[in-house]
């Protein structure tokens, strides 16, 4: 069989093989599958997109306010056996993990909420490798430690709302929820609040320091107080791994709120090992339903008994019952 | 072409002429019969003989059992165009053993250790004794053809692939195209590289003449520089330029540089080697195609095993080449976790083998390259002319 072309016959097979070649090879480059590119902030434009703002305490010192100009000019990579061994000057830092600098007056009050059940070896990690990150970076901050009790599957969310709520108690504009896993590398990730909520993990070793999706949300993510009290927190009802991010990601959409990221530079995490948590399977169907429960779903309808909260050396702990 | 098609003496290859008229199911077979695909189940003589004779429990005789078995051979064949073609074991085997393989070799890693190094061991051992004897197989082309497919294959499902960039992917893509094509521009210009007997021609006719005949399309600085190798090989042989060469196995006048191919069963003009893994002869009109789908090759197994590692691996930065980041694996201790990201792992770990035993081809197409001869001229003793090497690496390129 033959097809007549431009006064040129063609075998049917060799024309079906070619444009089948030719089908999947624009198939094999097809963009979609792969990692995609996002809209940054550039490093010159950081500075004017974050939100100045501290707690009453620090607002009533009578300092110079502190200098960050040059942190975000350098973005010296802190990930360094130096900064993860021991914590360095372990004096300065205030009972319930609180640091703020004695010489100048920080601009920013953070509130770092760690959800955390069962993970010493990482929680260890992570204290002594933020607290030597955090101080170079001149800001107030506080780590709240919110461990789930209880033996329901961890519910990430629900502990974010907790933590989010016992923070508004304590007067932070700026909430940075955080992953016990996840080590920024580089210093220029300023954990200060912007304007609209930002992706700050965008470039994670595991994803080859790409972002596999632009609705990616999850990790590590900072927004301020209000803004989280305006999209209702998070959903209570994710149990187990997966979803919760999507579901923040949908909540800010639905309330018209954007979101950003930094230079992919300046958000390289590291993620510490461990094993995988098992999956909530009914994730995709919270996710498909969820916009109906936006309202009803979150800070309004959160219910939580605290155990206990203690002031250890290096964060607060919140003891919580879900 | 069909003039050198028609006047092929290779009985094997008779089968796969294009221009025979047959249509994708006919063949002809072992007896010289016009068959069809769809006619494999009827009519076979000693089949039935055999059958009956095996019911009514009589002695089987040995010769009719032979004949089964190779109808049984000849009839198993898959619709092709220009003919159905033949399938026997050593070109069904590579479809089955490489996923079976990469299969076992994920399990954990100490089938991967066994599985590889037992792999390439035997591999070894089978393309070695191929080779001393001339065989005629296409076991090792099928073996690369579906090694490549099973590759690509594993690289698109298992790899997570959400971690690659699209550039980093289009990178690979390219190469890997270029070196496809490549390779298929070497298999293709193969034949161009059979010394034509003209037809009319006696065995006395000289070298110059001969070539003449097939070089009409090929440019004039081609030819000019054929002209310029002869003149080079004889002077260094001290052969005197009217005296033609003459070819042992085949008995007729060849051109200078000329080398007879066992496994060819023809004449092959500057033969460079018989590629296996091609399954066609490596020589004049096809060299330049195969160094560059090896270059291109062993870059795109190099990119896709990296891509692979670093993303079933923990990566870290390695260099930044002008905004370009590179990442290297530094960690790849629990991969056997996951069977689905071994299968990655192992895929890659078999890209960085074969990329390896290119590398070293190419090295040493490059030292024979530098010196100005062939692999061939290598091993009947030469070693190397008596230009710099400079110069023979032009006379290469251009």
């Amino acid at each position: 069989m033959f097809l007549k072309i431009n006064q040129r016959k063609y075998h049917v097979t060799d024309l079906v093989v070619r444009i089948a070649c030719i089908a999947l090879v624009i198939y094999w480059i097809m963009p979609w599958r792969f990692a995609s590119h996002y809209e940054y902030l550039h490093r010159n434009e950081i500075q004017q997109a974050l939100v100045e703002q501290v707690t009453t305490n620090i607002s009533m010192q009578r300092m110079p306010p502190c200098e960050y100009s040059d942190i975000f000019a350098d973005n010296v990579i802190t990930y360094r056996s130096q900064y993860r061994e021991h914590v360095l000057r372990g004096e300065e830092i205030l009972p319930g993990g609180e640091y703020f600098p004695e010489d100048c007056s920080a601009r920013f009050s953070t509130a770092i909420i760690v959800p955390y059940r069962k993970r010493e070896e990482q929680l260890h990690a992570f204290l002594i490798y933020m607290h030597n990150y955090l101080r170079q970076q001149r800001i107030h901050y506080r780590i709240f430690l919110v461990e789930q009790y209880d033996q329901k599957p961890f519910n990430r969310a629900k502990l974010f709302n907790i933590g989010s709520v016992i923070a508004a108690e304590l007067e932070f504009p700026c909430l940075i929820l955080h992953d016990v896993d996840l080590l920024p590398m580089n210093l220029g990730q300023l954990y200060a609040c912007t304007q609209k909520p930002r992706h700050m993990c965008s470039a994670l070793d595991i994803f080859r320091f790409t972002l596999p999706y632009r609705g990616l949300f999850g990790g590590v993510v900072a927004i301020r107080t209000h803004q989280y009290r305006f999209i209702n927190g998070m959903s209570n009802l994710y149990e187990g791994w997966g979803g919760e991010d999507d579901d923040l990601f949908n909540r800010l959409y639905s309330h018209k709120i954007d979101i950003c990221r930094f230079e992919p530079s300046y958000s390289t995490y590291t993620m510490m090992r461990h094993k995988p948590e098992k999956k909530n399977e009914a994730r995709l169907e919270l996710l498909r339903t969820g916009y109906k429960r936006f309202l009803t779903d979150g800070l309004n309808s959160l219910i939580y008994s605290e155990k206990e909260r203690r002031l250890h050396s290096l964060f607060t702990h919140i003891l919580v019952e879900t | 072409m069909a003039d050198y098609f028609s006047q092929s003496q290779n009985q094997l290859d008779s089968e796969k002429e294009p221009n025979s008229g047959l249509c994708c199911c006919e063949y002809i077979d072992h007896q010289n019969k016009h068959y069809h695909i769809l006619a494999c189940c009827c009519n076979c003589e000693d089949f039935d003989k055999v059958f009956t004779d095996w019911l009514t429990c009589r002695r089987i005789d040995r010769s009719r059992q032979r004949n089964m078995l190779i109808s049984f051979q000849d009839r198993l064949r898959i619709p092709w165009q220009g003919g159905a073609k033949q399938v026997t074991f050593d070109t069904l085997a590579p479809v089955f053993v490489i996923p079976l393989l990469i299969s076992i070799a994920a399990i954990n890693a100490y089938t991967c250790i066994v599985i590889f190094l037992a792999s390439s061991v035997i591999m070894c051992y089978s393309y070695n004794y191929i080779h001393r004897n001339a065989g005629h197989t296409s076991f090792f082309s099928i073996w690369n053809l579906s090694s490549l497919i099973y590759l690509l294959l594993l690289f698109e499902f298992t790899v997570p692939l959400l971690e690659v960039l699209p550039e980093e992917n289009l990178v690979l893509a390219l190469l890997s195209i270029i070196s496809v094509i490549c390779f298929w521009q070497t298999r293709k210009r193969a034949v161009l590289n059979r010394v034509i007997q003209p037809i009319t021609g006696g065995s006395e006719l000289p070298d110059i003449a001969e070539t003449s005949v097939n070089e009409e399309n090929e440019t004039e600085q081609t030819t000019l520089l054929i002209e310029q190798d002869l003149d080079e090989v004889q002077s260094l042989d001290g052969i005197s330029s009217n005296q033609p060469n003459l070819c042992a196995t085949c008995r007729k006048s060849v051109p200078a540089r000329t080398a007879h191919c066992p496994v060819c069963r023809a004449c092959i003009k500057r033969l460079d080697h018989h590629s296996y893994w091609l399954n066609c002869c490596i020589g004049e009109s096809n060299h330049r195609y195969y160094i560059v789908g090896m270059i291109f090759g062993a870059l795109a197994l190099i990119v896709g095993a990296d891509l692979t590692l670093t993303a079933v691996c923990h990566p870290f930065l390695a260099a930044n080449v002008a905004g370009v980041q590179i990442l290297l694996p530094d960690d790849c201790t629990e991969i056997f976790e996951m069977y689905e990201l071994s299968v990655a792992f192992v895929i890659a770990i078999y890209a960085l083998i074969i990329s390896q035993y290119i590398l070293v081809m190419l090295v040493q197409q490059g030292y024979m390259i530098s010196r100005g001869i062939t692999v061939q001229e290598w091993k009947s003793g030469l070693r190397g002319n008596n230009k710099t090497v400079k110069y023979n690496c032009k006379s290469f390129v251009l």
